[in-house]
């Protein structure tokens, strides 16, 4: 289980959250990353990470005219002001003790409560889990990138699964997509299309 | 001049009245502290009865990560009170003035290397009652922090942004024959309106400041030596931008040591370039910001304090009936 916090938690609903981060910690969560947070003692949600907002402010927005912007300013702002960056993750399942489930959290998540990124062991544990019910999430939620979304997921997901002797998860995965997708054309192409490019680059994170 | 020993005016010193220096060429690069508080007064009106002053200190160091500090006082029952009775907006004031000043002395004192230190607002401290014993008290804290710096040889400087002063005009005004007939009234006065900076920005370009001059007022007479008030304007603007004026305070050691004027003639032109198109002092904008406490942040320590009360099982008290109708939705009327 990893111990490196990548921030708190803001808001959240049943359906997903956002959490807060220094800039100094925005080398750990990337786009299509996995993460979870705890709920309770026993229990934990997973949540899947598909947007990365940075805000300004207007004093960002002034200094930016500024002829030269000191490295000092720039240190300043990124570690001193409290403008975090926002991160946004849809949940994608939950587990109570050791036993994991695709459905929503029973309930969110609350404010402050620290988040971690999944290990690839939990990445592989999650993911063997069932039967890929967790894409549906993914796949029905017309805000999302879709096809950005899961094709990075299933490259972390894959790198992860590579490195602990499954390398055919990832054809499984595509093949359970196809089925979902099925009667759903322009959106089946559009996920192809962005799931193919984890193909060519070998399937690595 | 001595013929007019009461009226607020510039006097020159070294430089004459139409002197403008071009920034220094090579100044050491130099540590900047810059100081600057915020104040609730307390309110008879509110639920809880108390004041606050917040100093907020913003370090800026080259090649380091700059650093902030707030160093709070919290005043709540006796502590509203002086030898003179209740506290007021301008006793408070001069609590804030004077805990600026001391943070800046304190930390200056422990810096290795050049070090200019910044405050906003003129360097002299116009509040009254000037009887109060506590006022007085805090006066002389205030004269104190600043000899310290002076026997450190520490560069200070108070920075006034789009001063409306009138400092040499009214010196230009000493020189024409009507003042003999005593310039009371405004209306009276030739050259009533005009600022000093109206007459600085048709010669000073970009980065250029004016000659260095001292301040002759009733106030001004409580410092003296070495802390002598002094000041000159500074066009702050980029090249080939529309003049921009600031009007800096400096003490007398600052504008009797060349090396000392020239760091913090670059100081606050370079600070006031890291701002952007509206130029100002970084580092004394982050300092407000560290100081400034929000409405929410007011409501926050007021509930705090009125748990504790709670705890202790003291009554609590609620808004004023005049408060509480001002509170209600609705009201369109901006406040000041």
């Amino acid at each position: 289980m990893s111990e490196l916090e990548i921030g708190r938690l803001l808001r959240a609903n049943i359906t997903r959250c956002v959490l807060g981060c220094k800039v100094s910690q925005l080398d750990a969560p990337a786009f299509g990353g996995m993460v979870r947070i705890p709920i309770g003692i026993a229990d934990a949600a997973y949540g899947l990470i598909y947007d990365i907002h940075i805000d300004d402010d207007g004093l960002v927005r002034q200094l930016v005219t500024a002829e030269h912007i000191s490295e000092e300013v720039i240190e300043d702002n990124r570690k001193n002001r409290n403008v975090p960056v926002e991160i946004s993750a849809l949940f994608i399942g939950w587990s109570h003790e050791d036993r994991i489930s695709h459905l929503l959290p029973p309930r969110p998540p609350l404010t402050l409560d620290r988040i971690y990124p999944c290990t690839p062991a939990e990445i592989c544990s999650f993911t063997n889990s069932g039967r890929f019910g967790y894409f549906r999430h993914i796949l029905t939620d017309d805000t999302l990138p879709v096809g950005e979304l899961l094709a990075a997921h299933l490259q972390q997901a894959d790198a992860a699964q590579r490195a602990a002797g499954n390398p055919g998860w990832l054809d499984a995965a595509v093949r359970e997509v196809v089925t979902l997708l099925r009667d759903e054309y322009e959106l089946l192409m559009q996920v192809l299309s962005a799931v193919g490019e984890v193909y060519v680059a070998g399937g690595a994170a | 001049m001595a013929a007019y020993p009461t009226q607020r005016c510039a006097f020159p010193i070294k430089e004459p009245l139409t002197f403008h220096a071009p920034l220094p060429e090579q100044v050491e690069p130099c540590t900047v502290i810059a100081a600057d508080g915020s104040q609730i007064p307390p309110s008879r009106h509110e639920a809880v009865d108390f004041g606050l002053v917040n100093v907020g200190i913003f370090h800026m160091a080259p090649g380091e990560t700059p650093s902030e500090q707030v160093i709070s006082q919290l005043m709540i029952g006796d502590a509203l009170y002086s030898s003179q009775g209740r506290l007021t907006e301008d006793m408070i004031s001069v609590m804030r003035d004077v805990g600026e000043r001391t943070a800046l002395a304190g930390m200056a004192a422990s810096e290795i290397g050049a070090v200019v230190t910044l405050t906003d607002g003129g360097l002299e401290i116009f509040r009254e009652p000037r009887e109060d014993k506590g006022f007085q008290k805090y006066f002389d804290q205030y004269v104190d922090s600043l000899r310290t710096m002076a026997r450190l040889r520490i560069a200070t400087a108070a920075y006034v942004d789009r001063p409306r002063a009138d400092l040499v005009v009214r010196l230009l005004e000493l020189m024409l024959p009507v003042a003999e007939q005593g310039l009371v009234s405004f209306s009276d006065r030739p050259l009533g309106g005009v600022t000093d900076a109206m007459l600085y920005s048709e010669v000073m370009q970009p980065g250029e400041r004016s000659a260095v001059l001292g301040i002759q007022s009733l106030s001004a007479r409580d410092f003296t030596d070495e802390i002598s008030l002094c000041f000159f304007y500074l066009n702050v603007a980029s090249a080939g931008a529309k003049p921009y004026l600031a009007r800096v305070e400096i003490p007398a050691w600052v504008a009797d040591s060349p090396d000392l004027l020239d760091r913090v003639h670059s100081v606050l032109y370079s600070q006031a370039q890291l701002f952007g198109i509206r130029p100002y002092p970084y580092a004394l904008h982050r300092a407000h910001e560290v100081a400034v406490v929000r409405y929410e942040e007011r409501e926050q320590v007021e509930m705090m304090i009125n748990a504790e009360l709670m705890a202790q099982g003291m009554p609590i008290d609620t808004t004023s009936n005049k408060q509480s109708g001002k509170n209600l939705p609705g009201r369109t009327r901006v406040e000041s």
